[in-house]
């Protein structure tokens, strides 16, 4: 049957050219901008690498430092004791890493340089949180971390820019004056992946200056740190949260002026891509709500548009209709038969507006994106893009013709065979 | 002729209710959106106070203990405020720098800022006391790397006292302090944390923060001599902002590779220069969410604007199908091809005037609900009126160009041919 209805919908598609022209470009365009809207939270939540297991992460971005007796606190990062003391000691996470960001410019030893890249300092945790892809060598060690080895993993695009090659395993760098051997090199990271992204990535044991307290304020609490915690499962993250305030609760007993807390605790994957950032209350509803209003009026606009054209041409189809019902096609058939001949429309208009949801965005990602990302097939297509794509087309399908056909199925037998007569 | 639009527009209800409730929906988003941009853009366009171009932010750090060529404390004879001086002096005679200053937390476009308190020494101390103000600490060629004018629109900087701590206070500070009419030079103002007395040595323009804030009342504090050492003692010589005005424009490659030719003058003592940022990008950090914003609302205005077209010509060519019988009466009764096309216009312009009302009682409420932004932009006849007559206008050229084709096809047809249809 369904057939019969699309061809029928096709007949009158080539009937009325400029109308039907236009009713697909308007639902291309419609479903363009969602799928825009769709693909810029995707790239923020979904998993690809080397952040492979974004939905079983917990992120504590914020630290804050606050004096016992009310006086004062810091809002910040945390110490390499915090570290050690409130999150290596947890015992559920499947792994736990410690990453303190800054901007430095690699030098070789016989060259001081000043183009600046973007470096982490991590623990061995690191990798086994993020899932990179190393092309020459391999991370730094336990044991090298544990001697403060001055070891790096760079990426091969600084290996390029600064050696002209990335087979460069054994080379030498030279950061703030002091120099590190290259032991992998790995291929170069999206920045949407801001995690994981950076062009150097060293033991953070190897910099002396972050391995104690930043400042004389807080006890020994303030710090460059932020850690990441790879849970086994989901079902994980309470049980995880538990562990955390326990580990600080101990912690803070040790101390005798200040306590240490996580200002907004651990936050997962989908807080972060709704833009928490674990300073400060963070209530996701309001951005939802702004979200919905700005996907419902994308749909809504040119859905009423599309109900005109559709009105309309039920309109001139009532005889036809009459004459079915006459003959005793149900209600729930000839509503049906109206949304699957308008299907074709929105089906087409989904196909190109897919299509052009990518163009639209990689032409805007200077200002829909932060920091213009590299972007890759991982991050852009995940299957569930594909589902929602059609999910939205057909939602289309019922906003722009469920009310036409609806009054076209209730008007009365009589009054539409009388246009027969007319 | 409008009684009998407004009928024929009634008669068809049905079919117009659709486009109209489009109509009707785009104009409110598209007036408040209006509005919106308005205000951004009318702020934009307010001079700065300042001028970036060929500046730069120079980054400073000292030297780690265990970095090759540390110097101990004990083997240092210069203070960290000498080396800081010293350091720009090196920078200041190279033939490509127009000028070289330090300044604290006072960079424009950093993301710093210091505020204090000042009051006129003689005068209504009443109008300063509990009032804190933005206040710039910087060095006297400060004023000469951005640019800064006097209240005249002259150059500030050869207006300093050489070698000497003064203060320079913004022409609307002046006015808060001594008056629309008074001349504030000369006169004594007193700093609040220090107690001390100064004269104003200049009265300088008004300066914003950035080019989405509008300007207050603020201060510099020109450091020279004893505040000079002072102030790099309190923050350190690594914290200092140095920012130099080059003499020509220079990419980031291009800057890297005058650092580079720079060699050993980059480095004094402990203290050294690891890159530089182009004020512009600076800018561009501080500024680009709201530029972006912007940017994704002219997305959603051209988008909108497409759907008015789409839905105008789509609703028009239908009815211009049912109405050949009407259109062909009204050619063999004499209206010319030229009185259909401006029927129909008239028609669509109609509809797009009957929600002026609407839009009209959204706009009363918006304005007593305090929606729109009046902190920068005070609400005005002018705002008001220029706001309705664009957003009027641009929906007008959408709605005639939705028309044109339908119009066209209508008035071409043969008056007999289309009589036929009555």
């Amino acid at each position: 049957m369904i057939i019969i209805y699309l061809k029928q919908a096709w007949q009158m598609l080539r009937e009325n050219p400029l109308v039907s022209t236009i009713s697909v470009a308007g639902t291309a365009l419609s479903i363009a901008m969602v799928m825009v809207v769709v693909l810029i939270y995707q790239i923020r939540l979904a998993n690809y690498a080397p952040e492979k297991h974004r939905d079983r992460m917990l992120y504590v971005y914020a630290t804050q430092a606050a004096s016992k007796a009310g006086k004062g606190r810091n809002n910040g990062y945390m110490s390499a004791e915090v570290v050690k003391e409130c999150f290596y000691t947890l015992e559920t996470p499947e792994a736990i890493t410690a990453v303190a960001q800054s901007d430095l410019p690699v030098s070789v030893p016989s060259k001081r340089l000043y183009k600046e890249y973007k470096i982490k300092s991590v623990d061995t945790g690191f990798w086994k949180v993020f899932d990179f892809n190393f092309l020459q060598g391999e991370a730094f060690t336990e044991a090298d971390f544990n001697s403060g080895l001055r070891k790096v993993v760079v990426s091969d695009r600084l290996a390029r820019d600064i050696f002209g090659r990335t087979d460069i395993i054994g080379e030498t760098v030279v950061m703030s004056f002091k120099p590190y051997t290259v032991c992998g090199v790995v291929k170069e990271v999206s920045n949407a992946a801001a995690d994981a992204h950076a062009h150097v990535w060293r033991p953070y044991t190897s910099e002396e200056s972050l391995l104690s307290s930043s400042t004389s304020y807080g006890e020994g609490i303030v710090g460059n740190f932020q850690v990441l915690l790879l849970a086994e499962r989901r079902s994980d993250f309470e049980k995880i949260k538990a562990e955390l305030e326990r580990r600080t609760e101990q912690y803070n007993s040790g101390k005798s002026d200040f306590n240490v807390g996580f200002l907004s605790g651990p936050l997962t994957r989908f807080d972060i891509a709704m833009g928490a950032n674990g300073f400060g209350n963070f209530d996701r509803k309001p951005v939802l709500v702004r979200i919905g209003l700005l996907l419902g009026f994308l749909l809504l606009v040119p859905a009423l548009n599309l109900t005109g054209v559709v009105q309309s041409s039920v309109k001139r189809r009532r005889s036809e209709i009459g004459v079915r019902k006459a003959f005793g096609a149900t209600s729930d058939r000839l509503l049906n038969q109206v949304l699957s001949e308008n299907l074709l429309t929105t089906l087409i208009g989904g196909v190109i507006g897919f299509g052009l949801s990518y163009l639209f965005l990689i032409a805007c990602k200077s200002f829909l994106l932060p920091q213009e990302p590299l972007l890759n097939a991982d991050m852009l297509f995940q299957p569930v893009t594909f589902g929602l794509a059609l999910l939205i087309t057909l939602l289309m399908n019922l906003l722009s013709a469920f009310v036409p056909a609806a009054r076209t199925v209730r008007q009365q037998v009589t009054e539409a065979l009388r246009e027969i007569e007319n | 002729m409008f009684t009998q639009i407004i009928k024929t527009i009634w008669h068809q209800r049905r079919a117009n209710g659709w486009i109209f409730a489009e109509i009707l929906v785009v104009t409110g988003v598209l007036w408040y959106m209006a509005d919106n941009l308005l205000v951004e853009y009318s702020v934009y366009n307010q001079p700065l106070g300042y001028d970036i171009e060929n500046c730069w932010r120079l980054k400073l750090a000292n030297l780690d203990s265990d970095a090759p060529n540390y110097v101990p404390a004990d083997n240092l004879s210069t203070t960290q405020a000498e080396d800081l001086r010293t350091l720009i002096d090196h920078l200041r005679r190279d033939p490509l720098v127009d000028g070289a200053c330090a300044a604290y937390f006072s960079c424009p476009y950093s993301f710093g800022n210091s505020w204090g308190s000042l009051e006129p020494v003689e005068g209504d101390t009443a109008v300063a006391r509990s009032q804190n103000y933005h206040v710039r600490r910087v060095t006297p060629e400060y004023f000469d790397v951005f640019r800064v004018k006097d209240k005249q629109g002259n150059a500030l900087y050869p207006q300093l006292p050489t070698g000497e701590d003064c203060l320079v206070v913004s022409r609307d500070m002046e006015t808060r302090f001594f008056g629309k009419a008074a001349d504030g030079k000369g006169k004594l103002v007193r700093s609040n944390e220090e107690g001390e007395s100064y004269p104003v040595a200049a009265v300088s323009e008004p300066v914003r923060f950035d080019d989405f804030s509008t300007a207050a009342p603020c201060y510099f504090q020109v450091v020279a001599a004893g505040q000079y050492a002072g102030l790099v003692d309190q923050f350190g010589a690594d914290n200092a902002e140095v920012c130099i005005r080059m003499k020509r424009g220079m990419s980031q490659e291009e800057m890297n590779g005058f650092l580079e030719s720079m060699g050993e003058r980059l480095t004094v003592n402990n203290l050294y220069v690891y890159g530089a940022v182009e004020i512009a990008a600076q800018r561009e950090t501080r500024i680009s969410g709201r530029i972006n914003d912007a940017k994704i609302k002219i997305a959603l205005v051209s988008f909108m604007l497409i759907n008015v077209f789409f839905g105008i010509t789509g609703t028009f060519w239908l009815r211009t199908q049912y109405r050949r019988g009407e259109i062909g009466l009204r050619m063999s009764l004499g209206s010319s091809r030229r009185g259909i096309f401006r029927y129909m216009n008239e028609e669509g312009l109609c509809l797009l005037a009957l929600s002026l009302p609407v839009l009209f009682l959204v706009t009363a409420n918006m304005i007593y609900l305090d929606v729109l932004e009046t902190v920068r932009l005070p609400i005005t006849v002018w705002r008001i009126a220029s706001v309705c007559v664009g957003t009027y206008l641009l929906m007008a050229v959408m709605i005639f160009l939705g028309i044109w084709m339908p119009a066209q096809k209508a008035s071409s047809l043969p008056p007999a041919e289309a009589l036929r249809y009555e």
